[in-house]
């Protein structure tokens, strides 16, 4: 059952909470360099394109392509086991070459063979199973699986 | 033009412990069995050596990171009453066991040192090996842990699946390389699984872990430690054995952008660099040597090293691997002594004493003939990426 699982739960810190406060408005946002427009995730004090010290988090539009998944059936989360097996997967976000980000498709089981390569995704914020964090998550997007 | 210091230091002798699952015997004891052999293999005592570097971190979640327990740390050693003066030591971050051979290298150059003993304990810790415990996590893991995604397998299965699908290669093809492991680890005495053959139809059958990664693509966890002991080429050739020279040694220094694991392109990408400077640094190319001993903690890395080495296209590595081509008696025997996957999880510790004996006829029934150079790559690639080029001493 899905909504017994206990994911590991960020702990954001002043580096982080901007995405963090960011999901928790359903909104999707980016670390950007004021300086010279970078984009970096996950989060750095500093902006490792230019040594920027002037960061903020940018709301990004949630269009991505999807660059690689993993159906995962090794327990390595044990208060998770409850949703083995799971799919975990990586996009790039429209904003920028190598921008990546996680997710998973806990909960949309059923799209985790409709998965390609370059394929539209698209972010969505489900509903948190019971005690769990809010977390953005990355699913074909509608047009992408007709 | 090839690296000033080509050939100058060597490695004179190795020792293995024995080599096992999990066991009641402390981790202390299969590292003093390993430092014994070493320098008896060179016809030295332990306090001749007087420098010290390991990789020592425990590679699972929940380490305790206490001395002869799950990890052998210089100062393991240091306190150790058979060791003489030790003068130089160093503890290697990143670059695997690699980078020890590095450290000990520059110190015997440097003349800080006589005698350097490197070394890799290994430990199989009771429970699940790597599995996530804590409930709240930080920094980085933010961004990946909440989505089950916490272990190296599953990155690797990430950048699997991507070669896969980019190169239109299939899993299946991945047994060539599995088996060949396991036939050269049946000739090897220091393999965990020394006794067990394996089958095509086994290993297709194998349970996935996250796939396409499946269990007999992952390396066997072992307990064991395999030391060996090197110094200037001079001073080896006055010892027991014959020295393997060292014809280069470095690690991968690739720039990237912050990132939660590691993508197929960034092997590739950090492998290449810096398998073009072990190459020019020793002056040899990828067809000239006689084995590569490549890591296969998982076993995808081995195909990212070969295409990273150049020692076939990119893309190509699925393909080149079958039809016999990797095997004892192919053009390129890749991982002659059974590799992480059928040896044990040393990291890399396996394949650089493998080169060491390759290339002063000492590798017993897995002898590749007169073999003259050989390379070991270390991680993968761009996770730990290091390696050296061994090359037999003329002389």
């Amino acid at each position: 059952m899905t909504d017994e699982i206990a994911r590991p739960r960020p702990r954001p810190d002043a580096v982080s909470e901007g995405f963090w406060n960011a999901v928790g408005q359903g909104v999707l946002a980016i670390q950007r360099c004021t300086q010279c427009g970078n984009y970096q995730h996950p989060p750095r004090p500093v902006c490792c394109g230019c040594g920027g010290g002037e960061l903020s988090y940018e709301r990004v539009s949630g269009d991505a392509t999807l660059v690689s998944w993993t159906t995962t059936h090794h327990n390595v989360v044990p208060a998770m086991a409850g949703a083995l097996p799971f799919t975990c997967l990586v996009v790039e976000l429209a904003e920028q070459r190598g921008l990546y980000m996680m997710s998973d498709l806990i909960g949309r089981t059923s799209l985790a063979g409709a998965l390609r390569l370059g394929m539209p995704m698209r972010v969505v914020f489900p509903e948190p199973e019971a005690d769990n964090p809010r977390l953005p998550q990355f699913a074909p997007a509608p047009e992408a699986v007709r | 033009m090839s690296w000033q210091h080509r050939g100058k230091v060597a490695v004179a002798g190795i020792g293995f412990s024995a080599i096992e699952r999990r066991t009641s015997r402390p981790l202390g004891a299969f590292a003093l069995e390993a430092a014994e052999a070493a320098v008896q293999d060179c016809g030295l005592r332990l306090a001749d050596i007087d420098g010290l570097a390991t990789y020592p971190s425990a590679p699972f979640l929940g380490a305790r990171n206490r001395d002869g327990e799950d990890i052998i740390s210089v100062e393991f050693f240091l306190s150790h009453r058979r060791m003489g003066e030790i003068s130089w030591y160093a503890q290697a971050g990143e670059g695997l066991v690699c980078a020890s051979v590095r450290d000990a290298t520059n110190a015997l150059i440097a003349g800080a040192c006589r005698y350097a003993m490197v070394w890799r304990a290994m430990y199989v810790p009771p429970g699940t090996y790597g599995a996530q415990k804590q409930r709240d996590v930080m920094g980085d893991a933010e961004f990946s842990a909440p989505y089950g995604c916490v272990s190296p397998l599953q990155w690797h299965a990430l950048a699997y699946r991507r070669y896969l699908e980019t190169y239109g290669a299939r899993r299946e093809s991945m047994a060539a390389l599995v088996l060949s492991a396991r036939a050269n680890a049946n000739r090897n005495d220091h393999a965990i699984f020394r006794d067990r053959p394996l089958t095509e139809a086994e290993y297709q059958a194998a349970r996935m872990i996250s796939d396409p990664l499946c269990l007999l693509d992952c390396d066997v966890p072992v307990t064991a430690c395999v030391a060996m002991v090197m110094t200037t080429t001079e001073r080896a050739r006055d010892l027991r054995q014959k020295p393997a020279l060292v014809a280069a040694v470095g690690h991968q220094t690739a720039r990237r952008q912050p990132i939660v694991h590691y993508t197929l392109h960034d092997h590739i990408e950090s492998g290449k660099p810096f398998a073009d400077r072990l190459w020019s640094d020793a002056g040899l190319g990828p067809r000239d040597m006689s084995a590569a001993e490549l890591y296969d903690g998982f076993a995808p890395s081995t195909w990212y090293w070969l295409e990273a080495g150049g020692f076939c296209g990119r893309g190509e590595a699925h393909a080149f691997t079958q039809d016999g081509r990797i095997t004892l008696t192919g053009t390129l025997p890749v991982n002659t002594f059974g590799g992480s996957l059928s040896q044990g999880r040393l990291h890399g510790m396996g394949h650089l004493a493998e080169a060491v004996l390759q290339v002063t006829d000492r590798a017993g029934e897995r002898q590749i003939p007169d073999a003259s150079a050989v390379v070991v790559m270390d991680g993968s690639p761009m996770l730990r990426g290091s390696g050296a080029v061994f090359v037999r001493d003329d002389q």
